[in-house]
């Protein structure tokens, strides 16, 4: 197998394990377990991606103003604080 | 995909303390891949997955050396300093890491960092060199930064950094009465007059020289004839800090304030466009708490591990706190990064303590010093800054003559 033909066999490997991942993430996300509304719009109170100012950002859309916020509601792993949830 | 296999690897790279290397061997052992190639699957899965979830990474500080030919007494390195030096295969491996986690982001940063990091000089050149051949063919920018204590700068070094616009930006904390109290070399001499032999030599071929200034309570009531003095001897920019790690008694703070008052209608008054000090000036409001240390910055220590900021690394730098990963395979400390991203514990303690309408966080070093944890914020920080806002207006009118510098 050449060089080429390695490194395409490994990027097509990880690409497929990565949206596996994806999937298990986005799971945990319907699940209502990371705050999220259905249609999965950053609810904006700031506690999921620790922004002080709502993006409005769709999970997923890395175009909106605010790179970063569609990971963090993937990975918000913790449970919000009361305070957070004001 | 075996469901067991993805289990394996969100279990482990989601889990506290990711173990790499055991997830490594059971991905090349369960997909039947030789060594070399679970290394690459690996490192192209953490990235692609960092790339979904995180913004790219823009900067890195390189520490080339774990070495410095001075004895500050203050340093707060102290505790990493030893004879541990970068080899080039960890500096070549960094700079492919910026490069993968940059995405589109254009822009890049290399921040050469010690220890002394010009008792790494081949690495830098090899860094440099390495990564312009690297922008080149990606078609990015790439700046460069030094931080160094000047003392054993010479023409050559000075020279090369003028040819690939490196920018030099020097520790020195006044004049010989102030600066040779504290930075010292390894016998207790005073370094001053070195330091102001390679600044001159210096802003031969960088005519505007930036310094960065460790203020000890000892000395706060020099502050302003230091700031005056160093801008006579050539000094075009300060970046003024107070030493961490020390007792700062409240006559201490008041005095730096009021020093810093002084300075203020100084620079306020002063007509000339060859000085700029930053402290003062209308910094981006960045929207988020904490800072870009993890968010879109990391540090890369000797040994090719990865601490979200050199100030981070110093603290422990053989048992990283709030470690992210290495270079061998990326940024796999998804919940490390997510917490300096999301920063929702430094949201929930400043809210705690009714301060987070005014306040991001801090710097985490500076709270790591104060409460052993770098998510609780240090409350003198704040009364400080709070009191230095007070007191001292932030210049809008001056930011936006001033082109900037460093």
């Amino acid at each position: 197998m050449s060089e080429t033909e390695r490194s395409k066999k490994i990027d097509e490997l990880s690409n497929e394990i990565t949206t596996e991942i994806f999937k298990r993430l986005e799971a945990e996300a319907k699940l209502g377990r990371l705050s999220l509304s259905d249609n999965y719009v950053c609810s904006g109170a700031g506690f999921i991606c620790g922004n002080v100012y709502r993006c409005g950002g769709t999970l997923g859309d890395p175009s909106h103003s605010c790179s970063g916020t569609f990971g963090c509601t993937y990975l918000f792993i913790e449970e919000p604080t009361r305070s957070q949830l004001k | 995909m075996e469901d067991e296999l993805i289990d394996l690897i969100v279990g482990d790279l989601f889990s506290e303390s990711p173990n790499i290397i055991k997830l490594q061997k059971t991905i090349g052992n369960k997909l039947k891949l030789t060594s070399d190639d679970a290394d690459d699957l690996l490192y192209k899965t953490v990235a692609g997955l960092n790339k979904s979830l995180f913004p790219p990474i823009e900067g890195i500080e390189l520490v080339l050396t774990e070495g410095c030919n001075l004895a500050c007494s203050y340093c707060f390195e102290k505790n990493m300093l030893g004879y541990r030096q970068m080899p080039l295969s960890v500096a070549k491996m960094a700079i492919d890491l910026l490069f993968k986690y940059s995405n589109e982001q254009s822009k890049l940063d290399i921040t050469y960092f010690g220890g002394e990091p010009m008792l790494n000089f081949p690495a830098i050149k090899f860094a440099t060199e390495y990564a312009l051949k690297k922008a080149s063919s990606q078609n990015k920018s790439i700046y460069f930064n030094t931080t160094t204590n000047g003392i054993l700068l010479t023409d050559s070094m000075i020279n090369y950094f003028y040819e690939n616009k490196i920018k030099v930006l020097l520790s020195i904390d006044g004049v010989k009465e102030t600066h040779d109290k504290f930075r010292v070399d390894k016998n207790g001499k005073g370094t001053f007059a070195k330091v102001y032999e390679n600044l001159k030599l210096l802003k031969e071929k960088q005519p505007w020289v930036g310094i960065k200034m460790t203020v000890m309570p000892t000395e706060c009531s020099r502050l302003f004839n230091n700031i005056l003095e160093l801008h006579d001897l050539g000094v075009n920019q300060f970046i003024i800090g107070p030493a961490t790690g020390v007792h700062w008694s409240s006559q201490d703070s008041d005095c730096f304030l009021s020093e810093m008052k002084r300075i203020y209608d100084w620079y306020i008054d002063y007509s000339g466009s060859d000085l700029r000090i930053a402290e003062f000036e209308e910094s981006k409001n960045e929207p988020f708490f904490g800072c870009h240390a993890g968010r879109t910055n990391i540090a890369i220590s000797t040994d090719g591990q990865i601490s979200p900021c050199s100030k981070i690394l110093a603290i422990e730098n053989n048992n990283l706190i709030s470690k992210l990963g290495d270079v061998y395979f990326g940024l796999f400390n998804f919940r490390n990064r997510s917490r300096l991203i999301n920063c929702s514990e430094l949201r929930s303690e400043c809210d705690r303590k009714g301060i987070s309408e005014e306040y991001r966080g801090g710097c985490f070093a500076t709270n790591y010093y104060e409460t052993k944890n770098i998510f609780h914020p240090n409350m003198h920080d704040y009364y400080f800054e709070k009191a230095k806002r007070l007191k001292i207006p932030i210049v809008t009118q001056k930011s936006s003559k001033i082109a900037h510098k460093i």
